[in-house]
Order: structure tokens, then sequence, then C-alpha cells
């Protein structure tokens, strides 16, 4: 089902072109980088907050609102580069479990990134969350390259 | 020179750890993937200094505290940066040398170190009077010249995948 999906997306004429333009994919995905650098960054900023300083839910909160118009613009902006280059080649993305991983992954980001406004927690939990938060950031960007890879 | 660089080059990708990085299957992608995450970094906490240079996230605070808070960042995640990408070069070293946006991409980092040296130098001499305020006009260029400078070698870097 997902391989006829693939087939008729490949031959669409929107995906037909950025197919031909060669210099399409790679100028998206350059898009798709810097945004990932102005999330990864906060969320390295946010975690090590939690892991080093053991901050509570105050001062993480403080932190992410200043970060958070930034980093919701960049998620946007990743969405609709993301969505470009799986037009522009469909099988390489929806075919790949490392790319349905990184799916995966990007839920469970904004789901915690959701949710950190309206948690309320002790620094212990706040160290947890830091290392989570982390690891997700990490496997994300792991994920993201791997995709060239399997 | 060049055929100095050259035969550099050539002795380089034929060091033990650059073979073995060109025959595994696995080092050269873990490497890339050391190589990006330290580049987003690297990017993330420049373009935030840059921006905020540019009069834009001035609820940042203080330019002085945004930047001595990101500077560690910064460069911890070049020094990563550059030794995954100098593993990455003495795999195909002779290869990348011949590259034309990797030669772009090393042109753009000096271009991005001199504007970092003459704004420490000139720029940052009055930042007192403008620290939490909008920067004046030199440091609006500064910061707007770093950020397109770090664009182009994100592009750059990008376009290596495509060229090599």
């Amino acid at each position: 089902m997902i391989e006829n999906l693939c087939n008729w997306l490949a031959g669409t004429t929107v995906s037909v072109a950025f197919q031909s333009w060669g210099w399409f994919v790679p100028t998206v995905q350059v898009v798709h980088i810097l945004c990932v650098g102005i999330v990864f960054t906060a969320i390295l900023r946010l975690s090590v907050l939690f892991i080093a300083r053991r901050a509570d839910s105050r001062g993480a909160a403080e932190l992410w609102l200043r970060l958070r118009p930034s980093v919701w613009t960049a998620l946007l902006v990743l969405l609709l580069t993301g969505t470009l280059l799986t037009i522009a080649e469909p099988a390489r993305e929806l075919l790949n479990w490392v790319f349905r991983t990184k799916m995966l992954l990007v839920m469970v980001l904004v789901g915690l990134l959701a949710t950190l406004p309206r948690l309320n927690f002790q620094q212990a939990t706040g160290r947890a969350l830091g290392l989570l938060l982390l690891t997700v950031g990490l496997a994300l960007i792991t994920a993201g390259r791997w995709i060239a890879y399997v | 020179m060049f055929e100095r660089l050259h035969a550099f080059c050539k002795t380089l990708e034929q060091l033990g750890f650059a073979q073995e990085i060109r025959e595994s299957s696995w080092l050269f992608p873990t490497l890339e993937t050391v190589h990006v995450v330290a580049l987003a970094v690297v990017v993330g906490s420049i373009m935030s200094v840059d921006l905020r240079l540019l009069g834009r996230g001035l609820r940042n605070g203080p330019f002085t505290v945004l930047a001595r808070e990101m500077l560690p960042w910064t460069w911890t995640a070049f020094v990563l940066a550059s030794i995954a990408g100098f593993l990455m070069f003495a795999s195909k070293a002779v290869t990348y040398a011949e590259n034309g946006p990797f030669r772009v991409k090393l042109l753009l980092l000096a271009l991005a170190a001199l504007n970092m040296a003459v704004f420490h130098r000139l720029g940052m001499r009055n930042v007192a009077e403008w620290d939490s305020r909008q920067p004046p006009m030199a440091a609006k260029l500064a910061g707007g010249a770093s950020l397109l400078l770090w664009i182009g070698v994100v592009a750059a870097g990008r376009w290596i995948g495509f060229t090599t």
C-alpha cells in the first residue's frame, strides 16, 4: 500500500518537477538543517539546565518562554521542508524504517515540548526530563542522517 | 604549491585510520552524524547571537549575557565538528581537496572567522552603550554578515554530498 502511494506520489507533476530541478533537494535540505540547528540548540540548552543545574519547573519555564517562539517557528519550517523532501523523493523516505523512526521521534519531541509549560515537576524529575529531551534530540539528528545510508 | 597539497592529501588518505574510515560501512556515516550534530549546535548558537545583533530576539536580554551563554556551546561544538570533519576529509582527501563546494566551505569558514575577529576587536568596544538596546549599524552589519556566511557554510557543506 505504501509502495503504491510512493509510486503515485513520484509520478505527480509536483514531484516530477522537484526531481528535475537539481538544486531543489539540496536547497530544501539546507533550510531543513538550519532549522534543525535552532531546535537542537534550544533542546541542548534546556536539557543542560535540567541535568546540570537541576532546575525546577519555574526555571525551565522561564527559559522555555524565551526559546518557544523560535523553536515552534523552526518546527513549522521543518514540517514544510520535510514534506517537500518527501514529495521529491517518496520512496527514499516513506519506505525507509529509519524515516519512520524519525517521524515517531518527532511526535515524541513535539509532545514533550507541548507539555513542558504545563508540567509542574521537582528537580529529580527535571533531570530525567532533560536526559529524555537530549536523547530524543540526538536520536532525531542521527536518524535524519542515516536515512541516506539505510 | 598545488602539487605539494596534492601530495599531502595523497599521503593523508593512505594513512591507516583514513583507510579504515573509507573501507568501513559504519565509520563514515557515524562521523558524519557527529559532524551534523556539532554543526547544528554551532549554527544554532551563532544564529541566536547574530539575530540579537540584528535587533531580533531582544527578549533574550543584554547582548553580552547571551553571547557569554552561547560562546562555550559554539566553541565546544566547533572543535567537535572540526575533528569529525578532518577525519571525513582524510578518508578521501584528494577528492575533497579538488571539490569546488569543499573549497567554498573552507573560504566561507575563514571569512566567518575574520568577521568575528573584526567584530570582537572593533564592534565590542562600546558594547556597554547598546548592550540592552538596539545595536548600532556596524554591529548589525557584522551580525548580518555572520548569518549569511554560516548559511553559506551549511549550503556548501550540503553541496559537497551532491558533488563527490
